[in-house]
């Protein structure tokens, strides 16, 4: 079924299909490999790639994910020789002319995009780094020159780090894959900024989104299988709190899968489908799961793979799995696990699940009633150095230290240390904002703090040049000031990602964080002026 | 024959236990700690409001180590976790006080909040492994309230325990609760679940009472006396609870089990705020001098209050 050559040096799967043929070429890079600052960066290199082919349809396109981009194309034997060939040719020798050209249009694509539901758990669990990088914005790509791409083309975009994948029962004649030579890049390690689990933050409205992380084993897509029809049936069918329910389960690439789950929910429902989400869990954690179920996603999952475009239709998963090192399964070895799994497979494979989970529950709500630590929106300490009082008598101060900046007020703190920043924003005004490798934002306005004039020189000369990224100059309106500041607005207008005391309640004790952005909730990063 | 009580002499309220003498066998059962015969006597019980109204007496007189030893797995493992949540709950009540949000101090919420989680998660647990156990929502829409869970997840709760106990009068009483506006509901909100509990409560269901809550609550909600005695004047305010009553009290299926004297407590206390005390004769006298706590919910003076109606009720009827 599944056959293996190589063309130049390409690893090469080749699978039967009854269609028409597909071909992709898949690099093991994505964004978990760029870094905060260069954001965007894998994307840019494959719309420069694809430029020379015209204008993109429905045939042929790329594709930028977390730890692999595709190049795929559907058509004839020449067609495809002709597709790949120019992907190669242009990898080899992108067509830097095209830069800002190209830049401009991911910008345009970014503005329409919006990003998928569970766009914000990568950076709560994550952070500014590797697997959190897939919520941020594309910031990176504004400072990118020809250099930077051609370098990050030569180094990732090579022979060894590259697998073809064709539908169908030859590689096309002819077909030439000239790309450099390099080597087989690992998948980053991941970790966590979550110092427990369950965890919760307050984000977007509009529904509840879960995901939790387990070890990579087909009793995970039978969860997500199962979990997606109890949340149907549960917040859909029985309670009408809900339109849509989805679950899916997404290998990460470095031996662990991640099992999302979303449903929305009507404004005025909202905290009902957060009580229904968390009962469901509930069911699964305490192993309320039946063999009629199981045995009903089964059927369904095993549907799928006798589907006589099945072999075809896994290639570019296949193609992920070689590239990152996992074994790759034959069609038939899937069947008889997936027929191995037993009820107690699902609930342990739900359990490691649970117990990593990460919850996004709607404005006005929290979880910690059911259990979920609350996510960390702030920095548990303030770094020793120097404290300039807000000008405004706020209260709140700045704190400039060799090893890094704090924002301070009251109990909170927002913490960025210069060897763990993973990018700054730097206005013309002197305006600052570091971002953490955990995620936490420091925005400096020098103006609003009795801090001395070199603040900004002295920020810049000890982060690392190349994770600053120069921002174009802002409005002068738009620049806080300590007379227009708002009387709490010591920062610059808040997009608190913390979450809202409830009805009834006061603060927690300590002070919720109100002013210092950590997280933004929308995407919004950074704040101000683009 | 009436018992001969002095004039306006305050009655005390009366505990489910002093009321049934059914219910002093199972608390004595619940101290001695047989978890068995409290079990047993449960379940002989015909419907859930009895089934709660029993649980209210034993869960503050059963051993912790009693409830905490049956095992998961065990039939009666989630009655005992949710007597467990609701004892705890209790704990979190009295540490918080039952005064105005604002006279609460920052610990005071702080302890409150983590009794109610720890509660409410013994409940997620019972209601993941018995979701037909209607005691064990009717707590969950205790720690709603409580930790400020809103009307839609209240309102979910009350949908999950009516999906297996329908028209059940405490369940309903709790939802009404949290409907109120000083629960951060609205008077829209608690008509339209009146008018809900008119249109699919079945005649002679003691689950119709929570509409006697909206009256009472638009009643000592009104800015004047004056403005309150009015309500209660309103013609379709009074239709609407006498049509209550000859769905309730006046009714021939009418089956009251252990909330018979909360029933005649709604009415004697209505009719009497109606000045109507001709009609509020028959439910005092069903009362036999007794009385709930649920006078003190609208009385400062609740066993003066009740003495004085009550006297003025059979004194005409």
């Amino acid at each position: 079924m599944l056959h293996r050559t190589d063309v130049d040096g390409v690893p090469t799967l080749l699978a039967p299909s009854s269609g028409p043929m597909t071909a992709g070429l898949t690099f093991r890079v994505g964004l978990a490999d760029e870094g905060a600052a260069r954001i965007g960066i894998t994307h840019l290199v494959e719309h420069l790639a694809l430029h020379r082919h015209g204008v993109a349809d429905y045939h042929y396109n790329g594709a930028t994910g977390s730890v692999v981009t595709h190049f795929h194309m559907e058509g004839s034997e020449r067609d495809i020789v002709t597709y790949l060939e120019m992907v190669c040719d242009s990898l080899a020798d992108l067509p830097v002319q095209r830069l800002e050209t190209e830049k401009a249009i991911l910008r345009t694509e970014a503005a329409g995009r919006g990003g998928g539901v569970n766009r914000m758990l990568p950076m709560w669990r994550h952070g500014a780094q590797h697997y959190g990088l897939v919520g941020y914005p594309e910031w990176g790509i504004d400072r990118l020159g020809p250099d930077d791409v051609r370098a990050w083309a030569n180094a990732w975009f090579t022979r060894a780090n590259a697998v073809l994948w064709i539908s169908g029962d030859r590689v096309p004649p002819g077909l030439r894959l000239r790309l450099p030579a390099g080597t087989l890049r690992p998948v980053p390690v991941a970790s966590t900024v979550l110092p427990a689990t369950p965890a919760y933050f307050t984000g977007a409205g509009g529904g509840v989104v879960f995901d939790g992380v387990m070890r990579r084993h087909v009793a995970g897509s039978v969860f997500a299988l199962m979990l997606e029809r109890e949340l149907f049936r549960s917040l859909r069918q029985e309670s009408g709190l809900s339109y849509a329910a989805s679950a899916s389960y997404d290998p990460r690439g470095d031996g662990m899968a991640v099992v999302t789950a979303f449903a929305d929910a009507l404004p005025e429902k909202q905290r009902a489908v957060v009580g229904g989400f968390v009962d469901v869990l509930a069911g699964f954690r305490v192993g309320r799961i039946s063999q009629t179920e199981l045995d009903a996603v089964r059927a369904k999952r095993d549907e799928a793979l006798r589907h006589p475009d099945a072999p075809a239709g896994r290639l570019p998963g296949l193609a992920t799995d070689l590239l990152t090192g996992a074994r790759l399964r034959t069609l038939d070895e899937l069947r008889a696990q997936l027929y191995a799994v037993a009820l107690a497979d699902v609930h342990g494979a739900a359990l490691q699940v649970l117990d990593s989970g990460l919850l996004q529950v709607p404005p006005g709500s929290r979880a910690d009633w059911a259990g979920f630590a609350a996510a960390p929106t702030t920095s548990t300490d303030a770094i020793p150095g120097h404290t300039y009082r807000a000008v405004d008598g706020s209260g709140a101060s700045l704190v400039l230290g060799a090893d890094g900046v704090s924002i301070v007020e009251g109990e909170c703190r927002a913490t960025v240390r210069y060897r763990s920043c993973a990018v700054m924003h730097a206005w013309p005004d002197g305006a600052r904002q570091l971002v953490g490798l955990d995620g936490i934002a420091v925005m400096i306005e020098p103006a609003l703090f009795a801090a001395p004039a070199d603040t900004a020189a002295r920020i810049d000369r000890s982060v690392d040049p190349s994770i600053v990224l120069p921002m174009p100059a802002r409005n002068p309106n738009d620049i806080p000031r300590p007379s227009t500041a708002p009387a709490t607005g010591t920062f610059p207008p808040s997009t608190a990602t913390v979450p809202a005391p409830t009805g009834g309640f006061p603060p927690a004790t300590g002070g919720i964080p109100r002013t210092i952005t950590v997280l933004p909730p929308d995407g919004s990063f950074p704040p101000a002026g683009r | 024959m009436l018992p001969a009580v002095p004039f306006h002499v305050p009655v005390p309220a009366s505990e489910p236990v002093e009321l049934f003498p059914s219910l002093r066998g199972l608390v004595a059962d619940g101290e001695r700690g047989d978890w068995a015969a409290v079990m047993a006597h449960l379940g002989g019980l015909p419907g859930l409001d009895d089934f709660v109204v029993a649980c209210s007496q034993v869960e503050g007189r059963i051993a912790d180590h009693v409830l905490a030893r049956v095992p998961v797995g065990d039939p009666s493992w989630g009655v005992a976790q949710a007597m467990r949540a609701a004892r705890i709950t209790e704990e979190g009540w009295k540490i918080r006080g039952d005064g105005w949000a604002r006279t609460v101090t920052p610990p005071q919420w702080a302890a409150f909040r983590e009794h109610l989680n720890r509660a409410e998660q013994l409940l997620i647990d019972v209601t993941a492994r018995e979701p037909r156990l209607g005691y064990a929502w009717l707590e969950r829409m205790t720690t709603c309230q409580g930790l400020s869970l809103g009307a839609a997840e209240a309102r979910r709760r009350y949908d999950r325990l009516s999906a297996h106990a329908p028209h059940t009068y405490i369940a309903g009483f709790r939802l009404m609760q949290q409907l109120l506006p000083k629960w951060s509901g609205s008077w829209e909100q608690v008509s339209a679940f009146a008018a809900e509990l008119l249109r699919v409560t079945p005649a002679g269901s003691i689950g119709l009472l929570p509409v006697l809550v909206a009256h009472l609550e638009r009643h000592s909600a009104a800015e004047t006396d004056a403005e309150a005695a009015a309500y209660l004047r309103d013609p379709a305010v009074v239709a609407e609870i006498h049509l209550v009553a000859d769905r309730t009290v006046r009714h021939p299926a009418f089956q009251p089990g252990y909330r018979v004297y909360t029933a005649h407590d709604y009415f004697a206390m209505l009719f009497s705020l109606m000045g109507d005390h001709a009609a509020a004769a028959p439910h005092f006298r069903a009362l036999h001098g007794r009385r709930t706590p649920f006078w003190e919910w609208y009385f400062g003076d609740a066993g003066a209050a009740y003495a004085g109606h009550r006297d003025r009720a059979l004194a005409r009827g």
